[in-house]
């Protein structure tokens, strides 16, 4: 007997006999539906929850500050930085050179006064344009827009400012705090105006130090957690960098303490998380600070790893009664279709032909389970990931969201289906053993 | 003529052993005098072990019938007919004793080579019929030759040419449960013959039947051994089916008790 001809028998029994089918197939689709939704959910964690330990960039993300490395902070995430040492355009190609740097995206920041018109800050000081009071002064980071996915940068609320714009802002919530605006009230700021002042010291006829303010008018577009830069304001390299000039070109012996580094750092991403160390050690030998949460996230990962291997073993738990379901089914099939095993035997069919047959039996049951279960574990791992959501998103904080793990689920068919055929394995060569005079007999 | 497969691996036997239909020639075989095969049983025994001991159903049994006979198996019920018919069928092992069919000996046939013999030697009607409830009359008949490993096109060709040779082509597509006694018994014998038996053996064929109805169904069987040469053997209650035979077995309690041939009277048993 054919494989097409087995197939076409076994489809027939299983066709005959809907109700037992159908409830096996059921049980076969819940195991499979927990797994895919289990495994889809440890991998939305192993990625999505590491993510948010990196404030949504790439985890093998370095921070290179404007800083010489302290020897005696090597090997701390965050360590403390050492004399202020310029990064120029000799520094980032240098550092874009070494071995196990994927990309090297600079940041840059600006002294600036924030003003915001109806809003007052607390410990805010002076009087600010427009009738604005209570200026507060703060920094702002400048990064290319068009790489906002390679920066630790996660959006909260409305979104980045376009790539190159110098009229729109994001604000983090360490600035709006300072104005008494928290949680999901963050969301109602985009859309404001607020007033950003460039500061540059001179001295007057007489000497005196004295600091005059360049005002811009900037649209708050969206709310961000960054850890781009230091500062609470982030906005388009363009805007940041006519800022930098701008005091920049002040007076050094009134304000010293103005950025002068053409980067305020770089933001390095290695090729991977086990390449962080080594370049982390040859960017400091070129004479920078460095810092990256790596250890954070290495022990985060081995627990998320755990929680991972935790939820397959319950999915796997599942499958395996589903497969003992599938065994007791079949059983039971053997023993209702003893004559018809009979008179398949008495009629000619080998031995191999009858285990063929339930083989499929078992298989096809198995596929039909493991692509409807697919199906409505994806369906059930999204219901909870919109949930989860919601509930993240109503606190403000960004949002957690499923991907559609294409792999994950062909595995899943083809590992219900192998199930499936190794439960059906005893009840068919039992099948394959019986007797052909249990046609006679029955 | 076209090239001649066999279907299935040849059991030993000698010159005169079992013919394997050609799977590019979808007629039913021509009929010829000396097709059928002739069955030999010598000193058969067989037992049962039951709950309550070791039950002998089969004593000391020898018989032949000829190439192209037609024989009877009658007996009271637990006489050992099935059983008997069942160790020619190659549906029971033989225990002791030999059985020879066309000059194979059936209790050397195990695994495949005993698959074969059940598809292609032996045809096989059962009392109950033995229909698969799933597939249709057509399907039914097919379901030998697609063991066979028939190609498709062949195998419907001759399935359709069957049951129009039994009368039921107007209930191919019905399944068993919406035909009549009659009308399954002769899907089973179309069923029995897909594969060009040179033996049919037929386990109280009429045994669900209605008087017209089983004499239709013996005519048919008659006709057909008649046509295609086969050796016929039926299990039967009835004494008079059984005198429409040439050669009857008589069995009791295990014991072949007597034979008789028509026209030469009763012969003693074993």
């Amino acid at each position: 007997m054919s494989w097409a001809d087995a197939f076409r028998l076994a489809a027939r029994s299983v066709v005959r006999r809907p109700g037992r089918a159908a409830l096996t197939v059921v049980a076969v689709a819940l195991a499979a539906a927990l797994f895919t939704a289990m495994l889809t959910m440890a991998a939305t964690a192993q990625g999505r929850v590491l993510n948010q330990l990196a404030k949504g960039g790439p985890l093998a993300g370095i921070q290179v500050a404007a800083a010489a490395p302290n020897p005696s902070q090597a090997g701390v995430d965050n360590p403390a930085l050492g004399p202020s040492k310029p990064i120029d355009q000799t520094a980032l190609d240098r550092i874009a050179k070494i071995r196990g740097v994927d990309v090297v995206l600079p940041v840059v920041t600006a002294q600036s006064l924030v003003a915001w018109p109806g809003h007052t800050a607390t410990g805010g000081n002076d009087a600010g344009p427009s009738g604005s009071t209570g200026v507060v002064f703060d920094q702002l980071v400048g990064i290319d827009i068009s790489d906002i996915g390679d920066f630790p940068v996660t959006l909260s609320a409305g979104r980045f400012p376009s790539p190159g714009s110098t009229t729109q802002v994001d604000v983090t919530p360490v600035l709006l705090a300072r104005y008494g605006i928290t949680g999901t009230a963050t969301r109602s700021v985009v859309g404001s105006q607020i007033i950003l002042g460039a500061p540059r010291g001179f001295r007057s006829s007489d000497g005196t130090p004295v600091f005059r303010s360049r005002w811009t008018k900037a649209t708050i577009v969206g709310v961000v957690t960054q850890q781009a830069g230091s500062g609470g304001v982030l906005a388009s390299l363009s805007l940041v960098q006519a800022d930098q000039r701008w005091t920049a070109a002040g007076d050094p012996t009134v304000d010293p303490d103005a950025v002068r580094s053409p980067y305020a750092g770089l933001f390095v991403i290695a090729s991977g998380l086990d390449a962080v160390s080594s370049v982390r050690a040859a960017i400091e030998t070129v004479g920078y600070s460095t810092s990256a949460p790596e250890n954070l996230i290495a022990t985060v990962e081995r627990y998320v790893h755990v929680v991972e291997i935790v939820l397959t073993g319950i999915g796997v738990i599942a499958l395996a009664i589903a497969s003992l379901g599938i065994t007791n089914a079949l059983l039971a099939a053997v023993r209702e279709r003893r004559r018809e095993i009979g008179i398949l035997k008495a009629v000619g069919a080998r031995d191999r032909d009858v285990l063929r047959s339930f083989l499929i039996e078992a298989g096809v049951m198995g596929a039909l389970g493991g692509v409807i279960g697919t199906v409505l574990g994806l369906a059930l791992a999204r219901l909870v990931a919109a949930i989860v959501d919601g509930y993240l998103t109503s606190q403000g904080l960004a949002g957690v969201h499923v991907s559609t793990p294409y792999l994950l689920g062909i595995a899943t068919v083809v590992g219900a289906t192998v199930l499936a055929v190794g439960a059906g394995t005893i009840p068919a060569r039992r099948a394959a053993r019986l007797p052909a005079r249990e046609a006679v007999e029955l | 003529m076209g090239i001649v497969r066999r279907a299935d691996p040849v059991p030993p036997g000698p010159t005169a052993g079992p013919r394997y239909a050609s799977v590019d020639d979808p007629s039913p075989v021509p009929a010829a005098a000396d097709d059928g095969l002739a069955v030999v049983g010598t000193a058969l025994a067989h037992r049962y072990e039951g709950p309550s001991g070791v039950v002998p159903v089969l004593v000391d049994v020898t018989f032949t019938v000829p190439r192209d006979g037609y024989a009877a198996l009658v007996g009271p019920s637990g006489a050992g007919k099935t059983t008997l018919l069942s160790l020619i069928g190659g549906l029971e092992a033989v225990q002791a004793g030999t059985l020879e069919v066309g000059g194979t000996d059936v209790a050397t046939l195990e695994g495949d080579d005993l698959a074969a013999y059940r598809r292609s030697t032996v045809g096989f009607i059962f009392q109950n019929f033995g229909l698969l409830d799933a597939l249709t009359a057509l399907e039914n008949v097919e379901l030998a030759a697609v063991l066979a490993g028939e190609r498709s096109a062949v195998r419907k060709r001759r399935s359709a040419e069957l049951l129009d040779a039994v009368g039921m082509t107007p209930r191919a597509a019905h399944r068993p449960g919406a035909l009549s006694g009659g009308e399954r018994q002769r899907v089973a014998i179309a069923r029995a013959l897909v594969n060009s038996p040179r033996l049919i053996l037929a386990d109280e064929p009429t045994g669900n039947l209605d008087a017209d109805t089983s004499e239709e169904v013996m005519q048919l069987l008659e006709s057909l051994r008649r046509d295609r040469g086969c050796t016929l053997m039926v299990v039967t209650h009835d004494r008079a089916l059984a005198g429409r035979a040439t050669q009857q077995l008589v069995l009791d309690r295990g014991r072949i008790t007597s034979t008789a041939t028509t026209g030469a009277g009763p012969q003693s048993g074993r």
